[in-house]
């Protein structure tokens, strides 16, 4: 009786901890766009973080402590999820050592989309390479290079009998990760001539055992034969520049590494973590595990911080670690214990859709890469990625804003840097692309009401207009025609207004109802920081004959007439 | 009156949860340090991002529960676990790796070492020497050298020479209809030698002729739980009761046509040998078939027939020893009876396994066998008196299509057996 008051008592505890959600009140300061996380701090220890050790933890560890998290069940009852911690008032990213608003923000052009994060060309095509480290063991090999400018590249192959499977998605998946705004190495396509390769002194290599043997010229030729010789017996390769300052070891996808001062936000309450599920979904990049990212402790503009960059894309697109990707590349993860245990109690009986696609032919260029059986919704990664498991409708939103901002043409621009052989491959490419991103959009914005992009628009004598873009009509996913906008006008959490209704067009306003409600608000406003000046529109939106969608709050400060202009002041989406 | 101290206690409970969760301090995480500016508002660095106290507790449970967990994984990373592993296989390992040592545990609480060398006078030819032991006087001792390319490349040697001791093997008498309480147990003491030619006309058929060895002495079992073997039964009952001297001839035939090792989709399997073995008072002719094949029914769901028959003659006046008489029961034949359950001069064998992927790593395998033995198969066949057995489990994967483990339970009328196996095929396919 005891226990089940207290277990009682306890549960209310947690409904009243996490259901209460109260009215926010917004004041009128600047947008935060920079993190500020790039101030000095002390060099963190170097660390590794073991493979086992990251996948135990996300296989089984954490599934099973969420299991047992009892707010969290609640939260997602109540579709009260906790959203991303680093988010401003306009739910952006700012600025900072992980994230860069790029051509998410504003849009980059052809050439700059096609360049990358690469500042220079590429190792020197003259000369000899020295080899000064190599990773001979394993399915596929690569060498760290020296080249006669003194520059240091890591370079990687393409396995054997599959010419540009892993160096073009290496390319291309960086430049689209970068122009969205991640850190990215530079990686250049490069041609090896084996003549130019020289073994450099002292240089040693781990074996299989993890022990530092010191390496021959045989060593070498063993590496190169695991990998792809084009007819005139060079390698296709891409060059991966070193990274500037002291690398210190993986980040995780989740909590804050105690040693770097900046880290403040835990990373999978990160949005641009959370939302980087969209991205690599789209891409076909299942192994997004810490092991694929490095903190490097860098110096810019007088300050040393910690810079985090995600790397490693050539098993993203059509590509696997040990040849082409299969139809069953984002089907499940590795450990879908629930799918198997459905499979197992229907004795197989039931077909899922990439089965029937196993075994399809594809180009040994591309490998198996489709946008049919893509399922923005429901892409499973190899380990499940802490950060992605946390990500709410919200920060899928963001991500695929972000994947949406790339038009037919910018894919072209940046998969034609994979120096596809054959046009046929490029396009296939290119179309998937097209097709998995459209998919994105359309499943996404489906979710969330895709109001983006608000701004007050002066053309409306005193009256205060809020523009914005239906994200679902800019790309085609709904016709502005058959679009309705119902809105109230709200201050300090009450409704002033009744339904006002704008059709076909993206944009609210006051009526003459609303201007007189208004007029009454600010009847007692004294709050002499300007909050009781700040109105807000709830926007809900209609397609068809299907009822209205989840709302969009828009707040803006109305300032005294004539003295200053109004402003938006911040966003809230209903998740 | 205890009703009303329990709306009262209840009550206190909700005032008191009502007054945490509104208490501004304990809740920290939700709060700001601005006095009601959204976090939103306020710089990241500036915000507090924790979980309120409410939300840690509630945390608390399974955190506790996982503490074990990721306490092994700590200790794993503070011992270094892996490190250790590779260091000491890179220790027994030849700089060219061509020469292992491998240390070998038992779950029985025995132990020993496998040596290994590849490439031994050319490329292929491969020497491995092997000594384990563990309780009850238990012990495997072998040596063993093949090469693939004798001659030319269709040419091959495998020379063998072992000695075993397996205290407590099994005998429950002859006949189809041997009874369980008629269970013994026996020590079997072997030493062969065995040398095979072995000609590949292509690389899915081999033919072989092989002369062997043996020397077995039979003795009394080691398991004190059970009845000897000369407690139940009489040397005139039991031919080889104390063991014996032989020769062997084998002329056989493989073929191999399946698509892959551990996990075949399609193709078949064919085993025929014909035996002759021979000595002053034992002697038999034995003739094996044993066919399997592999049908891939719809988007990898594979169905797995097996067909095994042996037929033991008598050469002469000269009687088949037991321990060399076919039988059912154990990891390969009738998974759900024990070792040897039941023996006699013929075998028929059949049975059927489904094979679901699970994920591209695991497997569900689920069977049905059923089997029997006769004094003489072709003259007394029957379908009655056939001993079944099914069940089911798991087979896991490796990415290079190899079989990492097999974790079984077979049922039959007699036994639930649970039989796993690591790194090793479940005998049956």
């Amino acid at each position: 009786m005891q226990c089940s008051r207290i277990l009682l008592a306890f549960s209310l505890l947690i409904v009243m901890a996490t259901g209460c959600s109260s009215h926010k009140e917004y004041v009128r300061r600047p947008l935060i766009t920079e993190e500020e996380d790039n101030k000095t701090v002390p060099k963190p220890k170097e660390r590794d973080i073991e493979l086992y050790e990251d996948g135990l933890e996300n296989v089984a560890g954490r599934p099973v402590r969420d299991f047992f998290n009892l707010a969290a069940h609640y939260r997602k009852l109540t579709n009260n999820y906790k959203q991303a911690k680093n988010v401003n008032a306009m739910q952006e990213v700012p600025n900072s050592t992980w994230f860069t608003n790029r051509h998410g923000m504003t849009r980059m052009t052809i050439e700059e989309l096609q360049q990358g994060p690469n500042r220079g060309t590429g190792p020197a095509t003259e000369g000899i390479w020295t080899v000064v480290g190599a990773k001979v063991e394993g399915v596929s090999p690569g060498f760290t290079i020296k080249d006669i400018r003194g520059d240091v590249y890591f370079l990687k192959f393409d396995l054997k009998g599959y010419p540009q499977l892993n160096t073009a998605p290496e390319v291309i998946t960086t430049k689209f990760v970068y122009a969205l705004g991640y850190n990215t190495p530079e990686n250049y396509l490069s041609v090896l001539d084996p003549k130019r390769l020289q073994l450099g002194e002292g240089v040693t290599y781990k074996n299989k055992y993890l022990r530092d043997v010191p390496m021959k010229e045989e060593d070498i030729q063993l590496a190169l034969e695991k990998a792809h010789q084009t007819p005139e017996g060079t390698y296709r390769v891409v060059a991966s520049k070193r990274l500037s300052g002291t690398p210190v070891g993986p980040f995780k996808y989740s909590g804050t590494r105690g040693d770097d001062g900046n880290d403040h936000v835990p990373h999978s309450h990160r949005r641009e973590m959370r939302g980087y599920k969209i991205v690599a979904a789209w891409l076909n990049n299942v192994d997004s595990k810490a092991n694929n990212t490095l903190d490097m402790y860098v110096e810019e503009d007088g300050k040393r911080f910690v810079k985090h960059y995600i790397l490693d894309f050539a098993t993203s697109l059509g590509a696997g670690g040990n040849g082409p990707a299969s139809a069953a590349r984002g089907a499940h993860g590795a450990a879908d214990f629930g799918n198997m245990i459905f499979r197992a109690l229907t004795l197989g009986l039931y077909v899922e859709p990439y089965e029937k696609k196993l075994g399809s032919k594809f180009s040994p260029s591309v490998g198996y890469f489709d946008s049919e059986l893509y399922n923005p919704g429901n892409f499973a990664f190899i380990i499940p990625n802490p950060a992605f498991v946390r990500a709410t409708e919200l920060d899928a939103f963001w991500g695929a804003k972000l994947v949406m901002s790339f038009t037919d043409e910018d894919i072209r621009a940046i998969v034609e840097t994979g120096e596809y052989t054959n046009k046929s491959d490029e396009d296939h490419v290119v179309q998937t692309l097209i097709g998995r991103r459209d998919k994105t959009g359309r499943y996404w914005f489906k979710k969330i009401n895709p109001l983006d992009n608000f701004r007050l628009d002066p053309a409306t004598n005193s009256k205060v207009a809020i523009a914005f873009d239906d994200l679902a009509v800019k790309y085609g996913f709904a016709i502005a025609e058959q679009t309705t906008y119902r809105y109230t006008l709200r201050h300090h959490g009450k409704v002033l207004s009744d339904y006002a209704y704008s059709r076909d067009q993206s944009q609210v306003s006051f009526n003459v109802k609303m201007s007189h409600a208004i007029a009454r608000a600010l009847t007692n406003a004294n709050d002499p920081s300007g909050r009781d000046r700040i109105f807000s529109f709830r926007i809900e939106t209609q397609r068809g004959q299907s009822g209205y969608k989840k709302y969009v709050d828009v707040y803006f400060y109305l300032p005294i007439p004539g003295s200053e202009t109004p402003e938006l002041v911040a966003l809230e989406r209903q998740n | 009156m205890k009703r009303r101290q329990n709306l009262f206690t209840f009550f206190c409970y909700i005032l008191i949860c009502t007054f945490l969760s509104n208490f501004q301090g304990l809740s920290y995480g939700q709060e700001n340090d601005e006095k009601d500016v959204p976090r939103e508002q306020q710089p990241v660095q500036d915000r507090k991002v924790g979980d309120s106290l409410v939300e840690n507790l509630a945390e608390l449970p399974g955190k506790l529960i996982t503490a074990p967990f990721y306490f092994t994984i700590e200790l794993l990373k503070l011992l270094h676990v892996q490190k250790i592993y590779l260091r000491t296989t890179d220790l027994l390992t030849s700089e060219d790796g061509t020469r292992t040592l491998r240390p070998i545990f038992s779950p029985g609480g025995g132990g020993g070492a496998t040596f290994r060398q590849r490439n031994l006078l050319h490329p292929g030819m491969t020497f491995r020497a092997h000594a384990s032991f563990a309780n009850k006087t238990r012990r495997l001792v072998y040596g063993d050298l093949r090469d693939p390319g004798l001659f030319t490349k269709k040419w091959g040697l495998h020379l063998r020479g072992f000695n075993w001791r397996k205290p407590t093997e099994r005998f429950y008498g002859i006949g189809n209809d041997a009874k369980e309480e008629d269970r013994t147990d026996y020590l079997d003491d072997e030493t062969s030698f065995e040398g095979t030619i072995l000609f590949s006309p292509s690389k899915e058929t081999s033919f072989g002729l092989g002369f062997a060895y043996s020397d077995v002495a039979i003795e009394d079992g080691r398991d004190n739980g059970q009845p000897n073997l000369d407690s139940l039964f009489t040397p005139l009952e039991v031919p080889g009761f104390f063991g014996e001297k032989m020769w062997t001839v084998t002329l056989k035939f493989y073929s191999d046509s399946r698509n892959e090792a551990g996990h075949p989709r399609r193709g078949a399997e064919q085993y025929v040998a014909m035996q002759l073995s021979k000595d002053r008072d034992l002697g038999y002719f034995k003739f094996i078939v044993d066919l399997r094949r592999y049908f891939n029914l719809f988007y990898r769901r594979v169905l797995a027939v097996r067909v095994r028959t042996e037929i033991t003659d008598d050469l002469g006046n000269r009687e088949v020893p037991f321990y060399r008489l076919p039988g059912l029961g154990g990891e390969d034949l009738l998974k759900g009876y024990q070792s040897y359950r039941f023996q006699d001069d013929d075998l028929a064998y059949v049975s059927a396994e489904y094979r679901v992927p699970l994920s591209p790593m695991v497997n569900l395998t689920l069977f049905v066998e059923e089997g029997r033995v006769f004094q003489n198969m072709l003259d007394d066949f029957t379908f009655s008196d056939w001993h079944y057995s099914y069940g089911g489990g798991l087979r896991f994967r490796a990415s290079n299509g190899g079989l990492i483990t097999s974790f079984i339970i077979a049922k039959s009328d007699e036994d639930t057996r649970i039989l796993f196996g690591l790194n090793t095929e479940i005998r049956g396919f």
